[in-house]
């Protein structure tokens, strides 16, 4: 239930899983995690809607709670490269999550298309936000404001990330000039 | 009462908005752009990967699936039957096209460039003959003026990779092929831009 896909989003809610195994399902992933390890893959829990709006909801979320089975580690970025992931891309989505983050939890698409548009070049920037938005990365609300999705939620270390971004080195010149299409589009 | 009520949303939202504050994910806005700017995407890409745990996603067939898609399969309406109903009047059977007729409708090239500009090294060569220079303006006019374009572009990579020179004699250009194309390996010393006007075009022989 965990490992196969089974619709658009991977994993498998709790009232799912409860069905499936009974009761004592929480028991059994505890041993599936601990299991994993070994494969350096772990089991993680993810309950809707907790880092996209900082609302607390326990009781209400708990049946609709997802849980996903996802890399324990890290990968190394020639790792990312051999499964389809871009630099560029990981980049745009870097910067992306960043100003969604600094800004609360939402941000207008405009602006976000114009931070990757920096890094990625400003055609790129169109495409990729529609790949992130598709990909579950990122969520347009009624309002059109951009919010983190639910495969944030599932993959990303937000604290690490925002931590690594604050204590990165200052400004340099040569790093901060914007890219050109031909640039971007290079990298394989 | 209502009052009562709005301020205990304003209190919630200062909860919240404390609780971000408070939360390891609070960095200024103006600073994380700042901080994007000035961050190379090579950085940026690696911040990201110490911090992403890809989900585990595996596709597969399953017997309900398969059933479902073997189901929609037999139900659904043959191509004739659902072209019907776009109203696109009469079939046209696929037919067998060739290089030639694709090269009419601009979809290939008939030959490569490099082939062309071979073609037209040739050209050049045989008709400058004994005098070893052809007029610039008479060589480069075609039947009209897209292909007296386009032998002007392909005239100007001869001149750029050394199959031919080009001199200048009064306000008259003319073009010396080379038996041998002579490339400029330290680049073009200089660069001529060579408008296509009428004018000169009416005044080639």
């Amino acid at each position: 239930m965990l490992f196969f896909k089974r619709g658009r989003v991977p994993g498998a809610r709790s009232w799912e899983l409860k069905t499936g195994l009974g009761k004592g399902y929480t028991k059994i992933l505890e041993r599936l995690d601990e299991n994993l390890k070994d494969l350096d893959l772990e089991v993680k829990k993810v309950e809707p809607q907790t880092q996209s709006d900082f609302k607390h909801v326990p009781e209400a979320g708990e049946e609709e709670s997802r849980y996903f089975v996802r890399l324990k580690g890290t990968l190394a970025p020639k790792e990312a490269r051999l499964c389809g992931w871009r630099i560029d891309n990981l980049a745009a989505l870097a910067a992306a999550l960043a100003i969604v983050v600094s800004k609360q939890g939402k941000s207008e698409r405009k602006e976000l298309e114009n931070v990757i548009g920096n890094k990625a070049g400003r055609w790129r920037a169109l495409t990729l936000m529609d790949t992130f938005l598709r990909s579950g990365y990122l969520e347009e609300d009624e309002e059109g404001l951009v919010k983190l999705g639910w495969r944030t939620r599932a993959e990303l270390d937000l604290p690490s990330l925002m931590t690594l971004l604050a204590e990165s080195a200052g400004p340099s010149v040569e790093d901060g000039a914007p890219v050109d299409e031909d640039q971007a589009s290079m990298e394989g | 009462m209502r009052a009562i009520t709005s301020l205990a949303r304003v209190v919630g939202l200062q909860s919240a908005h404390l609780r971000f504050q408070s939360s390891s994910l609070f960095v200024d806005p103006s600073v994380v752009k700042q901080k994007l700017d000035s961050l190379s995407r090579e950085q940026l890409a690696e911040f990201l990967l110490l911090s992403w745990h890809p989900i585990v996603e595996l596709e597969q067939l399953t017997l309900a699936s398969t059933k479902e898609a073997k189901e929609f399969w037999e139900n659904m309406l043959s191509f004739f039957e659902r072209r019907k109903r776009l109203h696109l009047g009469p079939f046209d059977n696929p037919a067998a096209t060739d290089i030639g007729e694709l090269a009419r409708m601009r979809v290939v090239e008939e030959k490569a460039y490099t082939r062309k500009m071979q073609d037209l090294w040739n050209e050049l060569k045989e008709r400058a003959g004994k005098d070893e220079t052809v007029d610039y303006w008479t060589f480069i006019k075609a039947s009209d003026f897209a292909h007296t374009v386009t032998r002007a572009q392909l005239v100007s990579f001869l001149v750029s990779y050394g199959y031919a020179n080009l001199q200048r004699k009064g306000n008259a250009m003319f073009l010396v092929p080379n038996a041998k194309p002579n490339p400029h390996l330290e680049g073009s010393p200089l660069s001529l831009p060579i408008p296509i006007t009428k004018e000169a075009l009416v005044r080639a022989k």
